[in-house]
């Protein structure tokens, strides 16, 4: 009886969809389209897996995957170690690394956008002002810097919510521990590695989960951004689904993207879940 | 909490009706290509007028459009509705899809056909009399025209060429074109570099910061018709051999080669032009105020290069049709309105663009003889302008068009970027079983 | 960087630990975490056309010349107003009732022993991946022929239920001891008197970090309102910025406004709750 509402709306408006979504993936059904609906068998699945495109598309998301999640979760751990410090100002420090989390993602490209405008933008005005002109990236227009670009801005955006959840954990972290291993003589650097590291572990393999599910989402600043250009370079899995779905109206191939991209994030979670075994107490 | 569950018994319900319309969703249903004019107006008719949000001066101008329509007569209510234009192609095709397309809908040239073979629009062949269609620009009416049936009308065409100013192409030592005499397109190049060598940083102004989207199609298509290639083959059925002609490729190789020399700023401002960056910038109609504003007499307009073929241009823009469910007699009286004297005045007047009533159009000092922008009206009543393809893969074909200029603009290979916006159209032509026309 | 620091730590008192090296590290992650709202405040307080020119320098930063007009233009532009007040109901409604549906579903899962509620919950775990544009076209075909476009609700009900807020619910709730409901039980209380005087006021964290990350979710929003609304008066912010994309020369300032006034009640609601919030996470089951 409690689950009843969740199950219901959960079943309308994500199981019933997705199950059609299936349904459509082996049919020819387009947007705006008379011409009567076919059954297609594996068409659209091979129109998908044989399309270099979704091929490029997906290796920017393992990319995108393979920089954001060690060096967001680094970076907010290091945060987090460094706003869980007693010291004056600390609050103040963790409220600035949290706010761009509540900037809504529309208005985070457009600031961004001005911000990293090759010729007139902050960003290589900083970088040619210390580097003497030397060093000013294209970004967004260039096909070897747009995915750093996206890179840096999906960290702006969630390193603080990172933050949040590994601040909870280190002040779980019971205190006597730090003070049993100060005794025996460990540095600083060995009660990182051998209390808060072991310690986080839970959180951490929950960070990482969290982060590498929302990377291979990747989709808003793409599509606010660049909508994957220039030259496919910040192309992603779900760029290419609303594009073909939308953009192209091919709705039955972009049903067989979400199919496919379902069972691979699936099974790279359940891999993971393999390797880093969460210890449940 | 009450609100909550009722909502839940009527999601229910919708679900059971859902699932046996399964297959009929996506506007399969819609009947198309009947409807239109019968002469009655149905009694309290009213009408929702859809408008994209761009341009201010337009929105303001159909904003009182509307409201002098509704004081002028009492039979038909319009109530207009504002879609801004970003986002206007997704949410068009929302409504289409829910078949919940509005009375009178603006859609932008030859995206409405994609409306229009799907059943969400009426033709309007029987509403307009041919009076009325005599008294309209040619450009206009082969504009709206699909599958022999009128579907769309504009309230005003596009102009395309290039602005320059008198005292750059003295400063640079080159000649005036003109439409007898265009430049060459070797011609031009060597000309951009006569203009940066005499201090204009980035010669050539694209309008780079529109950005992929319509206007790359609209702007640089005629490259590819002047180069003696075209977007799809004359029956509209593939694009093999002709986007990806050697022409085109020749045509769009010396394009790119003026992004590689250099010439082509990025125009992030939208300032190149004004700011005297650039000697020349390649845009529509929509400019001219601004530039006239700025430059006075030194402001030339002249014809697009010569890429072999003899100048082309394009033309067409935003033009109303009829939704499949609307009451046409209603809706034409509200695009009839518009196509009045005064209206077109008004529209003409806040959106720069040439009326689409001939007579308008050249009792304006603009547009007519000696006018500054009587090249515009020249490029369409000579053939010149040539209409982006009327036909429902017109949406896939300016997609893929796009995609691929904006790869060359980027540095990829000409050839495979034409190739492989080829293989898409062809592709989408093939899926849609040749878009058989309505029947 | 550690030997100028140990240099330090010979000086310092033992007890405090150098401080030098850590406020310098924070302050130049604040610069980067910081910096491109300063600008969007500064740029929303100045003239268009300076905004450009003065982008690539320190001048970003400084409103000059101030121009306090822009604000009033892009809540002209815009439908402001409305679309504020539309976004407002839409976040506030469906967190209400999504903290509701989530909570009930996890303790289900957490608690009430019944035969699916294993193979239930490891659905709700692969639920969690499906992202919405997946499910987009075929949720916009449902709404579509229930002839749901257009309404605030529309823009509601499909983000009601959450796999995702279903999961840390229950994770919560496993962390609470059984004994307490026991107790309960063992007093005569149903499970519903249970779940709604015994650990409702438990939960109270649970319940404050989801509603924010729900909140954050249902406010951002932008490609489901796209799809299924083309009225302003039941469109929300994000939409809104639309307008102001389209016809160069673009009023950046107007969008630097419009863009303020989207983030600002975050802020504010975010600063207001922000102990609140992070003690929650603290003892949520957010951290795994």
């Amino acid at each position: 009886m409690f689950s009843l509402p969740g199950l219901i709306l959960l079943g309308l408006f994500l199981i019933l969809p997705f199950v059609f979504a299936i349904y459509l993936s082996f049919t020819n059904q387009k947007l705006a389209s008379p011409l009567p609906v076919r059954w297609v068998g594996f068409d659209n699945y091979h129109r998908v897996l044989t399309d270099g495109d979704f091929w490029r598309a997906f290796a920017n998301n393992l990319l995108f995957a393979a920089v954001v999640v060690p060096v967001q979760t680094g970076l907010a751990l290091w945060m987090a170690i460094l706003v869980n410090k007693r010291i004056r100002a600390a609050k103040v420090f963790r409220a600035i690394f949290f706010l761009p989390v509540v900037v809504v993602m529309t208005v985070a490209a457009v600031i961004w956008f001005l911000l990293l405008d090759p010729n007139r933008g902050l960003v290589n005005g900083f970088l040619g002002a210390i580097t003497f002109g030397a060093v000013e990236p294209g970004w967004l227009q260039s096909t070897l810097w747009a995915m750093p670009a996206i890179i840096i801005i999906s960290i702006w955006q969630g390193a603080g919510f990172q933050m949040i959840i590994l601040l909870a954990g280190l002040q779980d972290i019971p205190q006597e521990l730090y003070e049993a291993a100060s005794i025996d003589g460990a540095t600083k650097r060995q009660q990182f590695f051998y209390v808060t590291l072991p310690q986080l572990r839970n959180t951490l393999i929950f960070v990482i989960t969290i982060t590498m599910i929302l990377a291979f989402r990747l989709f808003d600043q793409v599509w606010a951004l660049t909508r994957g250009g220039p030259l496919n370079s910040t192309d992603t899995v779900m760029v290419q689904l609303v594009d073909t779905g939308f953009e192209r109206k091919q709705i039955a191939v972009a049903s067989a993207i979400a199919v496919i991209f379902f069972v691979v994030v699936l099974s790279l979670t359940l891999i993971q879940r393999i390797f880093l075994k969460e210890e449940r107490s | 909490m009450r609100k909550l569950s009722r909502g839940r018994i009527v999601a229910l319900l919708g679900t059971i009706g859902v699932a046996a319309t399964l297959t009929a969703c996506g506007g399969g249903s819609d009947t198309a290509a009947s409807g239109g004019c019968d002469g009655n107006i149905d009694a309290g008719a009213g009408i929702t007028v859809q408008w994209h949000q761009g341009a201010e001066a337009e929105v303001k101008a159909v904003q009182q459009m509307v409201k002098s329509f509704n004081a002028s007569q009492s039979d038909v209510k319009a109530t207009l509705k504002l879609v801004p234009e970003a986002d206007y192609a997704t949410s068009l095709g929302g409504q289409a899809d829910s078949d919940s397309v509005p009375d009178v809908v603006d859609t932008d040239a030859s995206k409405a056909f994609t409306y229009a073979w799907s059943g969400d629009l009426q033709p309007i062949t029987n509403c307009v009399s041919d009076e009325q269609k005599a008294a309209l620009l040619p450009s206009i009416v082969r504009q709206g025209t699909y599958a022999n049936q009128l579907w769309a009308l504009g309230m005003f065409d596009s102009g395309l060429a290039m602005y320059t100013t008198k005292s750059a192409l003295k400063k640079a030592n080159v000649r005036t074109p003109s439409l007898e005499e265009p430049w060459t397109a070797e011609e031009f190049t060597a000309a951009l570099g006569e203009f940066k060598k005499a201090g204009y940083s980035k010669p050539l102004d694209l309008k780079k910061n529109y950005g992929q989207g319509e206007y790359y199609s609209y702007g640089f298509a005629p490259i590819v018709w002047s180069s003696g290639g075209n977007l799809l083959s004359d029956d509209y059925s593939t694009a093999d051999g002709e986007l990806n002609s050697d022409a085109a490729v020749k045509g769009l190789t010396v394009f790119q080669s003026w992004f590689k020399s250099g010439y082509v700023g990025d125009n992030t401002d939208d300032n190149d032009f004004l700011s005297g960056r650039s000697a020349v910038s390649w845009v529509g109609h929509w400019t001219y105020n601004d530039y006239k504003a700025k430059f006075g007499d030194d402001l030339l307009v002249v014809p697009l290069p010569d890429f072999g073929e003899g100048p082309r241009t394009g033309q067409g823009s935003w033009q109303w049709a009829v939704g499949s469910n609307a009451d046409a007699d209603a809706a034409w009286k509200f695009i009839e309105y518009t196509l009045q004297p005064e209206q077109q005045k008004i529209i003409a007047t806040a959106s720069g663009a040439i009326p689409a009533v001939t007579a308008v159009a050249e009792a304006d000092p603009k547009f007519g003889p000696g006018g500054d922008l009587e090249l515009y009206v020249k490029q369409h009543e000579e053939g010149i302008s040539v209409p982006r393809p009327t036909t429902p893969a017109y949406n896939t074909v300016s997609n893929a068009f796009n995609q691929a200029i904006q790869d060359i603009i980027d540095g990829r290979d000409v050839k495979e970027s034409l190739d492989d916006a080829v293989k898409t159209i062809d592709q989408d032509i093939q899926d849609n079983d040749g878009y058989p026309d309505p029947s | 960087m550690s030997t100028a620091a140990e240099a330090t730590t010979r000086k310092a008192r033992p007890v405090r630990e150098r401080s030098w090296p850590t406020y310098l590290a924070l302050t130049l992650l604040a610069v980067f975490f910081l910096f491109p709202l300063v600008m969007m405040l500064a740029s929303a307080f100045k003239q268009d056309a300076a905004i450009l020119p003065d982008s690539n320098s320190l001048k970003a930063f400084i409103p000059n010349p101030f121009d306090g007009t822009n604000f009033q233009d892009a809540a002209d532009r815009a439908d402001m107003w409305i679309l504020a007040r539309n976004s407002a109901i839409i976040s506030i409604v469906t967190v209400i009732a999504g903290l509701a549906v989530n909570s009930t579903f996890g303790y289900a899962l957490a608690r009430l022993p019944f035969k699916m509620s294993k193979p239930l919950l490891l659905g709700v775990i692969a639920l969690t991946i499906i992202p919405f544009q997946a499910v987009a076209i075929p949720l916009l075909f449902l709404v579509s022929e229930l002839g749901w476009r257009d309404t605030l609700y529309v823009q509601m009900l499909p983000f009601i239920a959450s796999p995702l807020f279903t999961y840390l619910f229950y994770s919560f709730f496993l962390a609470i001891p059984t004994e307490i409901e026991e107790a309960a039980r063992i007093d005569g209380c149903g499970p519903v008197r249970t779940f709604w005087q015994v650990v409702l006021p438990l939960a109270k964290p649970a319940f404050a970090t989801v509603g924010i990350l729900q909140f954050l979710q249902i406010w951002g929003e932008y490609l489901w309102p796209v799809l299924v609304t083309t009225d302003s008066s039941v469109r929300p912010l994000p939409v809104g910025i639309a307008v102001f994309y389209t016809q160069p020369p673009i009023s950046w300032g107007d969008i630097m406004a419009y863009a303020t006034l989207t983030v600002v009640p975050m802020i504010v609601v975010f600063i207001l709750f922000q102990r609140w919030f992070i003690q929650s996470v603290a003892r949520s089951g957010l951290k795994g």
